[in-house]
């Protein structure tokens, strides 16, 4: 897996579609309702943290604003909550991305548990303050999930850009 | 902030290029008045409803596995458990039908009497049956989602009920499904008296299970093992409904502490029913 982040491969540049579709896809398992359990991983979460390194042009600090509206919705929680929480952590990526991308997989997944876990904390103390119930501690087994999935997530996200130019290709927009 | 709002109007205020930290701070605006809007003044409903209307079709999706899963499990119960859960059904079903026939009789003398007094008539149930679907995704909170919505007559603020008490009560409608907050929500507050001697309080959900009676004179007698039922103060809850069982009195401190627990399964059970009051048609004594 170290090879994810090897400069020394030429990217291609990764497709709107693409993006656009692995986001959707996320936003949809991050709306099934799964129970008690707290060691879920929250994929809207992860997958939106790589676009926002990989394609800081596209994908940026309001498309976590409307992803996490979104969510809001969905799942029938406090309006802004997620939002606030996936705005900071887009922020806060794209200001470490260089570094963290320097990194392979286990690395990167090392640097971004502390922004992911400051976004499950941000949104407990939203809650909290406004009387919500006490979640336990395994609320921030999200974080632990997102990360243990990184290095199998990143490298399938990547796969599409490192493969041979495809002539089929639509041009890209920028 | 040195530039003052409208100091110069011929400039734009926001260029394409936002540096990152003002977009961050923006977006930090944005969602903290969301959430000011939301929490503290439930001011969002209309938006809420109009993103759903986007949303519901891949909610619906998203919530195939889940009742894939459910059925399955009971596609694959046993055929020992169904029967041993069916002789028990049918046991209860016995005794309800015996006890439904002395409530026919008692109803009628009850409703005979209110006449000779003078009083209004008592209001009556309209239930509706439901199924439990999953519990909200939201940790914060104590919700279930069930599966009837405006559809079937659901609205907001009913009683729901599970076979020993009151269970919750409904919080969000859709046309579909509906979303039942729990007692046991903390500050979630139910009118209720002691069912032995008619003391009146206010339960509060603890957050941890638990409930906590309050706001009750101070030399009342409640002691443990009491059942609190609705006293129907409220206008939303019929009154009469199990409650609670108080666990234990602790007037130490000169104010009474007094922790309960629920009657209701609840969270456990799979069927539930949403109970509505319906106002009696015609009074006699012409008052309500």
């Amino acid at each position: 897996m170290q090879t994810v982040s090897r400069p020394a491969r030429v990217l291609q540049p990764p497709r709107p579609r693409f993006i656009l579709l692995t986001l959707a896809l996320a936003f949809f398992w991050d709306l099934i309702p799964k129970g008690e359990w707290g060691f879920w991983p929250e994929l809207t979460l992860a997958v939106l943290t790589f676009w926002a390194m990989r394609d800081p042009e596209r994908v940026g600090v309001w498309t976590a604003f409307v992803l996490g509206v979104m969510l809001d919705v969905g799942r029938g929680v406090a309006l802004g909550q997620e939002a606030l929480a996936l705005v900071w952590v887009v922020y806060l990526a794209q200001r470490r991305a260089a570094r963290i991308l320097w990194f392979g997989g286990w690395g990167q997944a090392l640097l971004l548990l502390p922004l992911w876990l400051l976004a499950l904390a941000l949104q407990a103390a939203v809650r909290l303050a406004a009387g919500g119930d006490w979640p336990g501690w395994d609320y921030f087994g999200t974080a632990f999930a997102d990360a243990a999935l990184w290095p199998i997530l990143s490298y399938a996200l990547l796969w599409p850009q490192w493969r041979a130019v495809r002539s089929d290709a639509p041009a890209s927009l920028s | 902030m040195n530039s003052p709002l409208g100091a110069s109007p011929n400039v734009p205020r926001f260029h394409r290029t936002m540096s990152p930290g003002q977009r961050l701070g923006l977006a930090t605006l944005a969602a903290v008045l969301l959430l000011v809007l939301d929490l503290r003044f439930g001011a969002l409903g209309a938006v809420r409803d109009a993103i759903s209307v986007v949303l519901r079709p891949v909610q619906e999706a998203a919530h195939w596995p889940v009742k894939l899963a459910t059925d399955g499990s009971i596609y694959f119960a046993t055929l020992a458990e169904v029967q041993a859960e069916n002789a028990r059904l049918r046991r209860i079903e016995m005794e309800d039908r015996l006890r439904a026939a002395t409530l026919a009789a008692l109803e009628a003398e009850n409703a005979e009497f209110r006449r000779l007094l003078g009083m209004s008539k008592r209001a009556e149930l309209r239930t509706i049956g439901v199924e439990v679907l999953y519990d909200a995704p939201d940790p914060f909170s104590r919700r279930i989602v069930v599966d009837r919505g405006a559809n079937a007559g659901v609205r907001l603020g009913l009683a729901v009920l599970d076979a020993e008490g009151l269970v919750g009560q409904v919080t969000r409608i859709q046309p579909l499904v509906s979303e039942v907050t729990l007692i046991t929500q903390k500050d979630h507050a139910v009118p209720v008296m002691v069912q032995r001697n008619g003391v009146r309080g206010v339960v509060y959900g603890l957050g941890d299970g638990y409930l906590e009676l309050r706001h009750l004179l101070a030399d009342a007698d409640v002691r443990a093992d009491d059942l609190l039922v609705t006293s129907g103060l409220d206008g939303v809850f019929p009154p009469g409904i199990l409650v609670a069982r108080v666990v234990s009195v602790d007037t130490g401190t000169g104010f009474s502490h007094i922790v309960c627990e629920p009657v209701a399964f609840g969270e456990r059970r799979r069927y539930l029913m949403v109970v509505e009051r319906v106002p009696a048609k015609e009074s006699p004594a012409g008052g309500t």
